[in-house]
């Protein structure tokens, strides 16, 4: 260990490109972000005024924004609870002692570096109307008839978001499981076994509990992640139909850079940082601490 | 009656197992097939009932139609910028990481925490400041935007990676350069980084991976196609043109996605070990 | 030691890549290159704009139609504006409110202005009476109908409906055509994806039952007895299935294009675009597959059409004004440019009535159609820096109408939301 006092030009050397790149790319437009979000801030505008809490009043007033919240909680949240369920239940069959776990594992993570931007352009093709597989398949099995508009339904439209954001998502959940169940040591599965547990009791009471802080933050880090994703409601579903999937990042967005009300973005911005830290921090306090 | 009936019923464990493993995978893998299997249909037979999955006819048309000097432009502009982007993060993001790791001082911990929560930080409340920031610099459509835009979303975890390799890695070799009088700086190029190859690999190909993918940055800092990366790209020019050409689309997909399939299919190893390793520790 | 070379290395090539830019560029950008079938007009105008003007260079910026406005809002922002800006007679007063375009009155003649119908120019001028754009592919905007399925659906294809009745009628009947191999026939290609221009195209519909969307004060509103009228009679086409459900641009085209559409609306353009789409298997002319009618008369007589005309502005940044002029007078009034932009596209090529009734536009059927139409077109209504937005506002309300819900409070809501967006 060194310490700063023996060498401080190392300490200043190895510190300065990473704070100066966050403090000024991160920490620097997040502050200034948050002071904009009580101004009237535009490119459209020469001059900046404060505005008190105007901007939030506007947007607590504003019903659509109350949808965008909605939407955002169900996508995000069901895309999170899928991607995490499915990931462990693929990360447990493939600890369950078969062999090429290798090539298992490796075939599935390839969904996770397929492009978003692709994505957007297969699921348009999976669930068009009249030729997309999805429809087809559903047709064949006599489940719909004719067609079916995922993209014209309010209450389907989300549902080919929560695919597309569980499916890529799923590989990387599988991938931290799988970790940390070959990280369980075979003793303790073994001495269960000899004490005559079956296998749904031993993932109770033992695989799942181990498991559970670990899966509970890959899911944390997944609800991030699907809060910040952008590009499947702007390019495949343009946040509709009746903007049923309308998420705060693309609002936040389209406020900032097409209506160019920097302010309004501003405070959309805040009030999604804001869900954040105080989902974080009930989090924490009432799913991490428990289990520890 | 040669196989007794436990073992019978493992057999059949043992073959429902196998079987609902290799459903599942097919399961998540039926999207990436089928776009390949269409990408390889001339137009009109991407309208067939039922589906084909294997074409009757191969053309490889599409592929050859997305052969122009637009999209080669922006697969340029994409591995520059993912490039740029990998080598910056994971350079500083080893700095910092080894600082974090080796240095013993209060506040290591919290500045951890703040790396690792500024991963929450809304994007696109990021890039209105950024946006300005840019213009006054002068760097508004230039690849540094991208790049240390891009920097910055993927630092925290860069360092996040590569300080759990450090915490793990031995100190003997370290202590025995300073033994012979080298510099710290110098034993962090030389000996340091050396030793840390295959995180700083992870840490490379996830910038690159998330750079590769970025859509916002790209859409909002250039304003011209000779310095557009592919999402925005294709966003702007391609989707316009193709609509109803769905084989085209596919191939187009399948050629945006050549990149990063390779670099994983090579890489895979190298990424799953750094990932895993820190994620299981922390 | 190779390493942190070799990454200082990749860094500064990657971040000193220079941007080009000499004093005797002029940068067009547009969507003019985003289309196959109209780059080699493009590159016609650029050949001869560079012989014209010895030692300049001509660039070409393609930006797709979609994004046009943004990404001229982000050059003109970020100091790297182009000196061309293709628009659209909506967008100019978003541009212009932010100081992005140059006045143009300066940098033409009064004879050269004087070949402009007033109406055109008048809407490109603004509130301190100057120009700031010029037209220049005028697009009044026509029902493209299929004469096969009218024919099938037991119809005269040489008679067009004249009045809306007629006109639900025909696409009813066209809808309950049987679906071919290919998908099932619309009536209506009706454009009700989630984006603006959506609600866009629904104001020729309401021009057509005689209303408007910014009333006699300059108020921009929705909730009025003609619009409610307008969107009531797209409402039954919606719902009794023969529209499609949230097709976009592109795709209700590539519906007309394959013959499963009764009626479209398009410009002149649409002639060049079924034919493109198509591989030339359809063929637009009085007695072919397509042909063009005025949409119906409103119940009071009156007659009108909007113009979703193609406009070309100069950007307030521009070294280059007089160069930027001279491409612009090129496009405009050089009858071998018009006439090449015509033949090659099919598009109404320029807003000069001398130059409309004569050469092979003159002797074609199919743009003089058009040409009768621009006695009566007004272009896109709402002159406001927030177009898009407000337009934004409505898209929900408008796809609530087409999936049957009730008019009136939808459009209430819908003007609610714009005089909020206003307020700020």
């Amino acid at each position: 260990m060194f310490s700063i006092r023996r060498h401080p030009v190392f300490f200043v050397v190895l510190f300065a490109p990473a704070l100066l790149l966050v403090g000024g790319l991160m920490l620097f437009p997040i502050v200034n972000g948050i002071r904009l979000s009580f101004t009237n801030a535009s490119p459209l505008r020469a001059e900046t005024r404060f505005v008190g809490v105007e901007n939030f009043i506007y947007l607590f007033e504003d019903p659509r924004f109350w949808e965008v919240l909605g939407n955002t909680v169900y996508i995000c949240g069901l895309s999170t609870i899928f991607c995490t369920i499915l990931g462990l239940v693929v990360a447990l069959l493939l600890d369950s002692g078969i062999r090429f776990v290798g090539f298992f594992r490796a075939a599935v993570f390839q969904v996770w570096v397929v492009p978003w931007i692709v994505i957007a352009i297969l699921w348009g093709w999976l669930f068009n109307d009249e030729w997309g597989i999805v429809n087809q398949f559903l047709r064949s099995t006599g489940i719909i008839e004719g067609q079916m508009a995922w993209m014209f339904e309010p209450k389907l439209a989300p549902w080919v978001v929560i695919f597309a954001y569980s499916w890529r998502a799923v590989p990387f959940v599988m991938v931290i499981a799988l970790a940390a169940l070959q990280g369980i040591p075979k003793e303790v599965n073994e001495a269960a076994e000899i004490d005559g547990a079956g296998y749904l009791n031993r993932l109770r009471h033992i695989t799942l509990p181990l498991l559970q802080n670990i899966l509970l933050v890959a899911a944390l880090l997944e609800a991030v992640r699907f809060l910040q994703e952008v590009t499947i409601p702007l390019v495949l579903t343009q946040g509709g139909p009746i903007g049923a999937t309308n998420v705060l990042s693309l609002f936040t967005y389209k406020a900032a850079f097409t209506e160019w009300d920097f302010g309004l973005a501003s405070a959309a911005g805040t009030v999604w940082l804001l869900f954040v830290i105080v989902f974080a921090g009930v989090y924490n306090r009432f799913l991490l601490r428990k289990s520890a | 009656m040669s196989v007794s009936a436990p073992i019978l019923r493992r057999r059949a464990n043992q073959a429902a197992l196998y079987l609902s493993v290799c459903t599942l995978v097919l399961i998540m893998l039926i999207p990436i097939g089928w776009m390949l299997s269409t990408s390889f249909k001339p137009l009109r037979d991407v309208f067939q009932t039922p589906p084909q999955w294997i074409p009757d006819e191969i053309t490889f048309k599409n592929y050859v139609a997305q052969f122009n000097e637009v999209l080669g432009t922006l697969m340029l502009n994409s591995m520059i910028v993912a490039v740029g982007a990998a080598v910056l993060a994971t350079f500083v993001g080893a700095m910092t990481a080894y600082g974090i790791s080796r240095f013993r001082f209060k506040g290591g911990a919290l500045l951890m925490l703040f790396f690792m929560g500024s991963l929450a930080f809304p994007v696109p409340l990021l890039m209105i400041s950024l946006y300005s920031l840019f213009v006054k610099l002068g760097l508004l459509n230039t690849y540094a935007a991208l790049i240390l835009g891009h920097t910055a979303v993927t630092i925290p975890v860069s360092i996040w990676l590569l300080k759990n390799f450090f915490d793990q890695l031995p100190r003997e070799v370290e202590e025995a350069a300073y033994v012979d009088g080298a510099s710290p700086l110098k034993v962090f190029l030389f000996v340091v980084l050396p030793m840390a190859r295959p995180a700083l690999a992870a840490s490379a190909i996830f910038v690159f991976v998330v750079s590769w993918n970025e859509l916002l940055f790209g859409l909002t800092f250039t304003s011209t196609t000779d310095m557009r990366p592919l999402p925005a790209g294709i966003t702007l020019v391609f989707l316009q043109e193709f609509e109803g050409a769905w084989s085209e689309m596919m191939a187009l997909a399948v050629m945006v996605s050549i990149p990063v399939l390779i670099l994983f299919f090579f890489f895979q190893k190298t990424f799953l070990r750094g990932v895993t390793a820190g994620a299981v520790k922390g | 030691m190779k390493y942190l070379y070799s990454s200082v290395l990749a860094l500064t090539m990657a971040t000193t890549i220079p941007q080009m830019s000499a004093a005797e560029d002029v940068v067009y950008s547009g969507w003019l290159g985003t289309y196959s079938y109209l780059e080699p007009v493009a590159g016609k105008m650029e050949e001869k704009f560079e012989a014209n003007n010895p030692g300049v260079d001509f660039i070409r910026q393609d930006v797709p139609f979609e994004k046009a406005l943004d990404q001229a809002t982000v050059a003109h922002l970020g100091g790297n504006a182009s000196d061309l800006i293709h628009l659209i007679p909506g967008w100019v007063p978003a541009l212009q409110a932010i100081g992005g375009l140059a006045p143009l009155d300066d940098l033409f003649t009064d004879e050269e202005l004087a070949q402009i119908p007033d109406a055109a120019l008048e809407a490109l001028r603004f509130e301190d009476g100057k120009l700031y754009a010029l037209p220049w592919v005028p697009g009044p905007v026509m029902m493209f109908y299929n004469r096969n399925l009218l024919e099938q659906a037991g119809f005269d294809p040489d008679k067009p409906p004249t009045t809306w009745d007629e006109l639900k009628e025909m696409i009813m009947g066209v809808c309950a055509l049987p679906a071919g191999d290919d998908g099932k026939i619309y009536g209506l290609a009706l454009r009700s994806w989630s984006n603006p221009n959506a609600v866009q195209w629904s104001i020729p519909w309401i021009y057509g039952f005689g209303g408007d969307v910014v009333d006699g004060d300059g108020n921009i509103k929705f909730n009025t007895p003609e619009t409610r009228a307008a969107y009531s009679w797209l409402q039954d086409i919606s719902t009794s299935g023969c529209a499609p459900d949230g097709f976009s641009v592109g795709e209700t085209r590539n519906l007309m294009a394959s013959g499963k559409a009764g009626f479209i609306l398009e410009g002149p353009w649409g002639r060049g675009l079924f034919n493109n789409l198509s591989e030339n298997t359809i063929k637009t002319g009085a007695d072919g597959d397509i042909w063009v009618a005025p949409l119906p008369n409103a119940p009071d007589g009156s007659h009108r059409t909007i113009g979703n005309s193609h406009v070309i502005a100069i950007s307030s940044a521009s070294k280059n004004k007089e160069l930027a002029a001279e491409f612009v007078k090129l496009i405009l009034f050089d009858q071998d440019i018009t006439d090449t932009y015509f033949e090659l596209s099919d598009q109404v090529s320029t807003p000069s009535a001398a130059l409309l009734a004569q050469g092979p536009m003159g002797a074609d059927e199919f743009t003089q159609k058009f040409v009768e139409e621009l006695q009566v077109y007004n272009e896109s209504p709402i002159k406001h820096p927030k177009f898009y937005a407000i337009l934004d506002q409505v898209v929900p309300e408008y796809q609530r109408i087409l999936k049957g819900a009730d008019i009136e409070s939808s459009l209430e809501t819908a003007d609610k939301q714009i005089e909020r967006l206003l307020s700020r």
